[in-house]
């Protein structure tokens, strides 16, 4: 059984080898065909316009089609499955992939390692809920390449003070850090940060209940921060401000009108007025205009509390008739030496708002009008004649509350 | 006055004014690139014609532009002129991290002026960087750009006629990544 079975094996073996034998060269043939293929595919890809384009070119279009958000944090990722052409320039590019966005449960860590290679050694930007992913060993590695940290983590309070330090303290490069957060409280991260890093330039936070300690971080540069349904200590902005003699972009509103009154009566002790040397872009509510003054301030953008009515038509369109007190205005103004009477008056005016100078309020068409919480209304310039203020100056309404119907 | 010939040997006399809205241009006018002057040298030369570097910005002097054709400077030269007086932009205006510069909005009239078919598109990019309009750079960038926002990769390949070139284990690969990409 045994012999017959080895000798009808080897007869099958020199068959095989036959078929072989002959069909080999077709085989070959046919890989060869493929390859020249898709060779002939590559060249032609090449042949084509887009991909004629200098790389510098080709990223530059790039990064205007397509830029991570923190919904689709890895647009690039598509866009390099288009050729191979297109996967080479953006792969050979670290900077479209130094953004990395860790949700717990949620990511592979072979496409953390990846990002992480394709990014060699540019600094990273890393948005994250839970910081404690951060402890993944493949970041010990980069924790000094982190610049930016996007933080909207509920369970910083919950964390081991000793784990968050050791963690922090290897952010070497770190310069901006965001902090998002949804409930108004305390973040106990914040004096980690405070002890160990002194670069941080730029700090976001939304709804902090404690104002006082973005004031530690005497290096910063931005400061935004945003309330909703939070009343705000004006005295605690103005302590926090007044450490931070670096700050050029202060970026501060709120959404209730809590502030008013407190605002009115420090305003009329002139001891409460801060100077701010530096700044140079002021994004806030009215009511902080009566507190600061900022020679060097270029750009202004108030987010006023204001009164407005609606007026409806027969036709179904309506106007909103909204207004504040200009006097307001006047103050900082009066104190921004440098933009006020410098240069030729150019204001920019667009005839569907209209200034009332007898109702001391514009009458004005929204351009969103979506829920009373989130309106976004914005126009430019004020007629200079009207106003009296020759500069180039920007109003915007982003209104939130307040608006007495 | 300013001739500008172009790689098909057509000349095109253009306002000085208007002429200067390429950076490339007016840098040879005031004599400041000397790279430049040199290849207009060099060019100049074996077209049998001569060129001094005091020569360059007189009326009767014209500057070659070897890369474009008179088609597309004829395009480039419709968007200085629309353009003419508007303030050049600054040094350093190319921060990729400045989310306010990389917005796609064109105005009205460039869009109106970039609505050309792809081959001349590309032409201008590559006029508009040579010749050094960032303006007009940016103009023909965010169109494309604005060509392939939201597009998935098949669709992008046949907007631009792009084959697959990708093996079977590049696919494979490609696929793996984006899965991750959209799981985020």
């Amino acid at each position: 059984m045994d012999n017959g079975g080895a000798s009808s094996q080897s007869s099958q073996l020199k068959i095989i080898k036959r078929i072989k034998f002959f069909l080999l060269p077709f085989a070959r043939q046919k890989i060869k065909a493929k390859q020249i293929g898709a060779q002939e595919i590559v060249l032609q890809n090449a042949q084509i316009p887009i991909n004629q384009l200098p790389v510098e070119l080709f990223l530059k279009i790039i990064s205007f089609a397509a830029r991570p958000t923190i919904q689709r944090p890895y647009p690039y990722v598509a866009l390099s499955s288009v050729c191979r052409c297109w996967r080479s320039a953006l792969l050979g590019n670290a900077i479209f992939w130094k953004t990395l966005v860790l949700r717990p449960h949620r990511i592979d860590p072979m496409f953390v390692e990846e990002l992480l290679k394709r990014s060699r050694d540019v600094p990273l930007s890393i948005v994250t809920n839970r910081l404690d992913e951060l402890t993944q060993p493949c970041f010990f590695s980069v924790a000094g390449r982190v610049k930016t940290l996007y933080l909207n983590d509920y369970w910083i309070p919950r964390y081991q003070d000793s784990r968050l330090s050791d963690l922090i303290s290897s952010f070497l490069l770190l310069e901006n850090v965001f902090f998002d957060y949804s409930y108004p409280t305390n973040i106990n991260l914040l004096p980690a940060f405070i002890q160990i890093q002194v670069k941080v330039m730029q700090i976001t936070i939304q709804h902090l209940g404690n104002l006082a300690i973005p004031g530690h971080f005497r290096e910063l540069t931005w400061l935004s921060l945003e309330y909703e349904m939070n009343s705000i200590p004006l005295l605690s902005v103005l302590e926090a401000l007044h450490n931070l003699p670096n700050l050029q972009i202060l970026r501060l509103f709120w959404s209730l009108s809590r502030g008013i009154p407190e605002t009115k009566e420090l305003a009329e002790n002139s001891k409460s007025i801060l100077t701010l040397p530096k700044l140079t872009v002021l994004i806030s509510n009215i009511s902080l205009l009566h507190l600061i003054h900022a020679p060097k301030l270029l750009y202004l953008d108030i987010i006023p509390q204001f009164l407005y009515s609606v007026h409806s038509y027969d036709d179904g369109t309506y106007n909103r008739l909204c207004g504040f007190d200009f006097s307001r205005i006047t103050h900082i103004c009066s104190g921004m030496g440098k933009i006020h009477g410098s240069g030729p008056p150019h204001v920019t005016w667009d005839p569907t708002y209209q200034w009332h100078k007898s109702l001391n309020a514009f009458q004005f068409v929204p351009r969103k009008y979506r829920n009373h919480n989130s309106l976004e209304w914005t126009f430019g310039g004020f007629p200079a004649s009207e106003l009296d203020y020759p500069n180039e100056f920007y109003l915007s309404f982003f209104g939130t509350g307040d608006l007495l119907e | 006055m300013v001739i500008l010939a172009t790689s098909d040997n057509e000349q095109f006399n253009v306002d000085k004014e208007v002429a200067e809205r390429s950076v490339l241009i007016k840098n040879m006018l005031e004599g400041e690139n000397p790279i430049a002057l040199a290849v207009a040298f060099v060019y100049m030369k074996l077209n049998g014609s001569f060129i001094r570097h005091e020569d360059v910005g007189e009326s009767d002097q014209s500057i070659p532009l070897p890369n474009i054709t008179s088609p597309v400077l004829k395009k480039v030269l419709e968007y200085c002129e629309h353009h003419r007086g508007e303030p050049l932009p600054s040094g350093d205006t190319d921060n990729a991290d400045d989310v306010r510069k990389r917005t796609t909005d064109i105005s009205e009239w460039d869009q109106k002026f970039i609505t050309v078919d792809q081959e001349m598109l590309f032409e201008i990019i590559l006029a508009a960087n040579y010749l050094d309009i960032k303006p007009l750079l940016d103009v023909g960038c965010k169109t494309v750009a604005n060509m392939i926002k939201g597009k998935t990769p098949e669709e992008i390949r046949k907007l631009f006629n792009i084959v697959n070139d990708f093996t079977p284990e590049e696919e494979a690969q490609i696929k793996k990544e984006n899965e991750w990409a959209e799981d985020r």
